[in-house]
């Protein structure tokens, strides 16, 4: 408990408070514009936080991202285009609505819904992450291996269309982190005589390359102008709406429940936890029959459970270092950034920090609602912003964030270099997340793999001698060798799924 | 360019072969049998792998379609040339930005990106944008973070 005042003395400080305010209303806007996503707008403050003390950083981010994850809801509602891939569960039945004329409705679920599954997530987080931390702390090189081997292959196999393609994707990622001085033996790998790529990529340009060039090639190739928005104010979004959370009040908690357990999986995100959490909602449904007329009870769920799914995928990241999604991926990097070693350690060393980042669950999320309800108030404005003068400055603060981080325009031209490749890959239907998080997790995964290596002598079945590190080890293969599970996953998304871009 | 599966797996499986190939003289460890050269070659070992499972599924889903189609923007010539225009003001900017600084440098980059994609009518307001956007990027990095951005030909001045 003590910890939990340290935390608070440490957010409320005018500067943490002023970041958090003002990442919020960035998390609102780029969750707000159909193409840029929660992930995009993590990616983009990176080279901002850089310049931060670890607090206000995280914080930043998991504002932003709280955010922009509800944000996504409203060009779902008023365009019938999701803003962010956690919208796009429900982003039909949303429309829905709003042809009905109940646009204020679905906003005001939306919003709530969101807010009460991301609290939810918050205590879930606060309360789980220090004890798994304890459990943790025994752990040696070769859980750790297996660890990683594990959250990479649920991110290669679960968001994923075909598991081969999730697989080639990691296997780019962790090839891009073995460029550099091999610490191991210290030989230069894959630098083609370059003195800058012996030190290695940077992970920032790279990220920022992978996630928001190649949007803007995207967007700049687009053919068909996005659509514009119906002229239409929006009313008062609380009417009606106690009944409703009332009436649901089964679905709020079945929704957040869902949310932070996927969120908590390595590999599967608040995406995937509203994908879920809506066909549940199905199926469970007194009147299944009115799921896609335009129907508020499935919002309810997958509403709270993207949000929710957020705390969950911080729990994996902050008590293993093992990012659950993209977004912790990229947060788990800031940590290495940092010169913070994520993983159960900090829990000893930092503890203070953890818990800013539990407070700073809590502030975001209650801080959603008066945000939240000003983005619904100005979302004709938000919704016009033309991409055509978005897309050249979003450009330009990309150069600068990357050049921000080792003041060379290397990283310029390592952003430029992936953000194609991620382009043609996505194009191809290769998800970009499992590159990101193998970029990531690359060089703990082979530093964890080496020591185990020289620790066994060569021996592989050392691996499994230790009783934690051989369930580890069997469940992982497990998944290797059994892609039927992984189309009982796709099952959950819709077949015209919207590109699981993140 | 979007190629089937099944040509991306061939690509692949060559990629792995390769990272043998560029790994085929690194030093390996004292008293062991591998050395700097054992994960990236695990890496194209599973890179390979997933390319023959891409094979398979390429030919299995290839249903009479072409091998390769070009992505509809590439017929578009104002599209192909958007494509390349980011890739000529990043490349531009990566050239001159030491030299000619920062602020003339993004100027130049944001009025030429602003001016085509929304038409050279609207150059007076695309002025004014890249105006704005240049101002509060070099206040933010360069003022507010302290990031030296380059002064380049412009005299260094204190704002």
């Amino acid at each position: 408990m003590d910890l939990f005042i340290v935390a608070f003395g440490l957010i409320f400080d005018p500067y943490v408070l002023l970041v958090i305010i003002l990442s919020g209303a960035f998390g609102l806007f780029m969750g707000a514009i159909p193409g840029l996503s929660a992930t995009m707008a993590t990616a983009l403050l990176v080279p901002v936080t850089f310049f931060m003390p670890p607090v206000p950083a995280l914080a930043s981010i998991v504002t932003a991202t709280a955010m922009a994850i509800f944000a996504g809801d409203l060009p779902g509602a008023l365009l019938r285009i999701p803003g962010t891939p956690a919208s796009a569960a429900y982003t039909n039945e949303a429309f829905a609505m709003t042809r009905k004329g109940q646009a204020e409705l679905v906003l005001g679920t939306g919003l709530v819904s969101a807010v009460i599954g991301g609290i939810f997530g918050a205590v879930v987080l606060s309360f789980t992450a220090p004890i798994l931390a304890e459990f943790a702390l025994k752990f040696s090189s070769f859980e750790y291996f297996w660890l990683a081997s594990l959250g990479l292959t649920c991110a290669a196999f679960i968001s994923t269309e075909s598991p081969a393609k999730g697989l080639i994707s990691l296997m780019i990622g962790l090839l891009i982190a073995t460029i550099g001085i091999d610490v191991t033996t210290g030989h230069p790998r894959f630098n083609f005589g370059s003195i800058e790529l012996m030190g290695g990529v940077n992970f920032i340009p790279a990220m920022i390359g992978m996630f928001a060039m190649a949007e803007v090639f995207r967007s700049v190739t687009a053919i068909k102008p996005p659509p514009r928005v119906e002229q239409r104010n929006i009313g008062n979004i609380f009417a009606g709406l106690g009944k409703v959370l009332y009436r649901y009040k089964v679905n709020l908690l079945r929704g957040s429940t869902i949310g932070v357990l996927v969120g908590a999986l390595p590999g599967a995100g608040s995406d995937i936890a509203a994908w879920i959490s809506y066909a549940v909602a199905k199926k469970f449904s007194k009147e299944p029959e009115k799921f896609g007329t335009g129907h508020i009870e499935g919002i309810v769920d997958a509403g709270s459970s993207n949000n929710a799914g957020l705390g969950g995928t911080w729990v994996p990241a902050l008590v293993f270092g093992i990012p659950g999604d993209s977004i912790t991926a990229i947060v788990i990097g800031v940590l290495y950034v940092k010169g913070m070693n994520p993983g159960p350690t900090v829990f000893l060393e930092q503890p203070e920090l953890i818990y800013a980042v539990f407070v700073s669950f809590f502030m975001a999320n209650v801080l959603l609602l008066p945000l939240g309800l000003f983005a619904i108030k100005s979302a004709k404005q938000l919704l016009r912003v033309p991409r055509e003068v978005l897309m050249p400055v979003i450009l330009m603060f990309c150069v600068v964030g990357t050049f921000a981080i080792n003041n060379t325009v290397f990283g310029v031209g390592i952003m430029l270099v992936l953000g194609i490749i991620s382009y043609f890959l996505e194009e191809n239907g290769f998800p970009i997340a499992p590159a990101i998080l193998g970029l990531v997790l690359g060089g703990l995964l082979e530093d964890s793999f080496m020591t185990s290596m020289i620790k066994a002598d060569g021996n592989f079945i050392a691996f499994f001698e230790r009783p934690v590190s051989a369930v580890l080890g069997a469940i992982t293969i497990t998944i290797w060798l059994s892609p039927q599970l992984n189309k009982v996953w796709r099952k959950f998304r819709s077949p015209s799924a919207l590109k699981p871009q993140r | 360019m979007k190629v089937n599966d099944a040509i991306s797996g061939i690509f692949f499986i060559l990629f792995g072969l390769l990272i043998f190939y560029l790994t085929r003289d690194f030093p390996i460890l004292q008293g062991q049998k591998y050395g700097a050269a054992l994960f990236p070659r695990l890496i194209g070992f599973f890179m390979g792998a997933g390319g023959v499972a891409l094979i398979f599924r390429g030919v299995r889903m290839r249903d009479g379609a072409p091998w390769v189609t070009v992505m509809d923007w590439v017929s578009s010539p104002r599209h192909l040339a958007s494509f390349f225009l980011v890739i000529f003001v990043l490349v531009f900017y990566i050239l001159v930005s030491d030299v000619l600084g920062f602020i003339p440098t993004a100027f130049i980059c944001l009025f030429v990106l602003l001016n085509w994609l929304r038409g050279i009518s609207t150059w007076r307001s695309s002025a004014g944008i890249s105006i704005l956007a240049v101002i509060v990027i070099q206040q933010f990095f360069g003022e507010f973070l302290r990031v030296p951005l380059p002064w380049g030909i412009v005299p260094i001045f204190g704002w």
